[in-house]
């Protein structure tokens, strides 16, 4: 297990210290909640591109080490992936906010509370949930990357309109990087009908059901390289 | 108990099936899996590593069912491509798959190295088609596998290194516990070296006979097309026809044809021939 975890974190080496700089970064003057989104369901995907590219599925199954332990490792490692992620932005974001106090206005730092944090890493373990279980059934390079556009797409169509939707209770005043955050926050949250900790709840039952599922999809492999 | 034994095993595409295959591979030797491209090799390689699930029938490894991950302790595989991450080093490839294995022996694995000659900090996209068959054959051997299983290995290679790795293969077979499947459809490849032979072709087993048998049984008959008509040709498996004469090949007891040593060529038929002649 440790070494298929390690496998998976040497493979997303690169990408796993670019996003954490992007958090680090953007704590102070962007929706970095929204990013994180996006960069974590980049990321799992790139993990299945890579496998798609090079065939390592057929590797990896042939070595003594179970399906059930391969799928198993795969999501571990993207919990653990994206629970670093959260808590570092989450991390960030509360030093940001109460370390800067002094230095910025408050109005430059919106402070993530639990219940926005809890809805974003929600949403990330649904799309993982929803996401993942297809790169096991069709392990197709096209099909990462059409999901990729996908959530590329969206994200860009959530930033422009969450943002329209966050300005328009501020016209004519000062828009401050605190507000489009704040706003954006509520923008995604209101079409859910639950709370985030129900939301929360069910995304991790799902990421669970799709774990049980993506193991029977690689356990009965019908297809050839 | 044998290393590989297949009971019944069926597998359809859409256009291609394996129908009820059987098929037992003794312990010690060296069997060669051959056939035309298309024939179902691959795709029986991919189901003996569980790699591929079969639509029906059982594939067991040393007696336990091939989907048990701890049997493939004992196996070493290797593929036609190496199907690892192009961006990781052989130092990389180690560190994943060296714990996996409870028999992986550091001292046969840097012995295999220095043999092969690889470098272990470059990364395998810049490996040629021989330096990656050396890395599948470095992580195959190192934890000294019982059964070695190998799909169309020296497909793509030069003739010098194809000739070292049947030498290696060789020295391989010094442990008498050792068992090799080879599929390959250079069939050149195994004349030296195969004890036994599997011929598959459209996914179904033609024969699994010993190297000794089909050396005795199988022969090429060349004669002048005034030999062959209706009943002669049936003692033919099959026959290729010239303007001069014709070509067929005979199993079974060849002497009836020494009785005309000016009129019939008889030659040893290789396993090229045999394909040949019984894929016509």
């Amino acid at each position: 297990m440790l070494s298929l975890l390690k496998k998976d974190l040497v493979l997303n080496q690169r990408q796993f210290i670019g996003v954490s700089l992007i958090i680090l970064i953007t704590s102070f003057s962007f929706p970095t909640a929204h990013f994180y989104i996006f960069f974590s369901c980049i990321l799992t995907s790139n993990l299945f591109m890579s496998d798609s590219k090079n065939h390592v599925n057929r590797f990896l199954q042939s070595l003594p080490v179970s399906k059930s332990l391969i799928v198993k490792s795969r999501f571990i490692y993207i919990l653990l992936e994206t629970t670093f992620f959260i808590l570092l932005l989450w991390g960030i974001n509360a030093v940001a906010f109460y370390g800067n106090a002094s230095k910025f206005p408050w109005e430059q730092i919106y402070l993530y509370t639990l219940n926005d944090i809890l809805f974003v890493f929600g949403i990330v373990l649904i799309i993982q949930a929803i996401s993942i279980p297809l790169y096991y059934k069709f392990d197709s390079v096209l099909l990462v990357n059409s999901m990729q556009g996908i959530v590329g797409a969206i994200f860009l169509i959530t930033i422009l309109f969450g943002v329209r939707a966050a300005k328009a209770n501020f016209e004519g005043e000062h828009f401050f990087a605190s507000q489009m955050t704040k706003g954006l926050m509520e923008w995604l949250r209101s079409p859910v009908p639950f709370s985030p900790v129900v939301l929360f709840v069910c995304s991790l039952i799902l990421f669970f059901v799709s774990m049980k599922g993506s193991k029977e999809l690689l356990k009965n492999t019908t297809r050839m390289d | 108990m044998n290393p590989i034994e297949i009971k019944q095993v069926s597998k359809s595409f859409s256009n291609f099936s394996i129908d009820n295959l059987n098929l037992k591979i003794p312990k010690g030797f060296i069997t060669g899996f051959i056939g035309p491209n298309g024939s179902g090799k691959s795709t029986t390689i991919h189901m003996i590593m569980d790699t591929l699930k079969p639509s029906k029938g059982t594939i067991n490894l040393f007696g336990t069912p091939n989907e048990h991950a701890s049997v493939k302790q004992k196996i070493g595989f290797v593929y036609d491509e190496l199907y690892m991450y192009e961006n990781f080093t052989i130092k990389k490839m180690k560190s994943l798959i060296a714990p996996l294995y409870s028999n992986w022996n550091p001292d046969l694995f840097n012995s295999y190295l220095n043999k092969f000659d690889l470098p272990i900090q470059v990364k395998i996209k810049e490996f040629s088609k021989g330096m990656k068959m050396k890395c599948s054959l470095l992580f195959a051997l190192s934890h000294d596998p019982e059964l070695l299983i190998m799909d169309e290995p020296t497909a793509g290679l030069d003739p010098i290194f194809r000739r070292e790795l049947i030498d290696l293969l060789q020295e391989l077979m010094i442990n008498e516990n050792r068992t090799i499947f080879f599929s390959t459809h250079i069939t050149t490849d195994l004349d030296r070296i195969a004890d036994y032979i599997v011929f598959i072709n459209k996914g179904e087993v033609v024969f699994q006979k010993s190297m000794e048998e089909i050396d005795e049984n199988y022969h090429l008959i060349k004669a002048k097309k005034e030999w062959l008509d209706a009943d002669t040709e049936k003692l033919f498996i099959s026959t290729q026809q010239t303007e001069q004469g014709f070509t067929g090949l005979f199993e079974g007891d060849h002497s009836a044809f020494t009785d005309f040593p000016d009129d019939v060529v008889i030659e040893k038929a290789s396993l090229e021939d045999i394909m040949y002649f019984m894929t016509r």
